[in-house]
């Protein structure tokens, strides 16, 4: 493994922000939509969005302690 | 008067219908996911540790998924237009152009490459 990129850091972010935006989506949906078969497909949606948010984090989380530190 | 406020939907009625309709609101988040799934290759192609590379690999792939799945019901529901079916003799005459290029090709390769 090894040390993140600035850019690598910056899509694990973006991708973050992303897949919080379609959580954000998939509820808005549920919330308005009448029609089950679309309510179904937007309630697994929001399982797997929020698992891949959590597997982003985790990147972060194992390569926080490789970082570059402040002072040096 | 009286007759006028009849036909007229009350505040109330209004605020109880969405302003975007299921189709739209879907579509929107389909067409989010595929912007997703843009910024995931990028990733992929512009990652440098290979165990990050391997994860967005795995993200997009998931990503993609979703979106087929999000087309299929949009589809089903009859919410998205596929574009016309192609002529069998349309692709009768691709066949023809692209088969001249790859002997062209072929040859090209046969005379530089052992």
């Amino acid at each position: 493994m090894q040390p993140l990129t600035t850019k690598e850091l910056e899509y694990i972010v973006d991708s973050m922000s992303n897949e919080d935006l379609l959580i954000k989506q998939c509820v808005a949906i549920i919330g308005s939509t009448q029609n089950q078969n679309v309510k179904q497909v937007c309630q697994t949606m929001v399982n797997q969005h929020q698992q891949h948010y959590q597997q982003l984090m985790n990147v972060m989380q194992q390569h926080q302690s490789m970082g570059t530190s402040q002072t040096q | 008067m009286q007759q006028q406020q009849m036909n007229q939907p009350s505040n109330q009625q209004m605020q109880h219908m969405p302003i975007l309709q299921d189709p739209d609101i879907v579509y929107s988040y389909l067409a989010d996911l595929k912007r997703t799934a843009r910024e995931y290759t990028t990733a992929v192609t512009e990652s440098n540790c290979p165990e990050v590379r391997q994860q967005f690999e795995q993200l997009l792939q998931s990503c993609l998924q979703m979106q087929g799945q999000v087309y299929q019901l949009m589809s089903q529901q009859g919410w998205y237009n596929t574009s016309s079916s192609v002529q069998s003799q349309e692709i009768m005459k691709q066949i023809t152009t692209y088969q001249q290029t790859q002997q062209k090709t072929q040859q090209l390769v046969q005379k530089f490459v052992q």
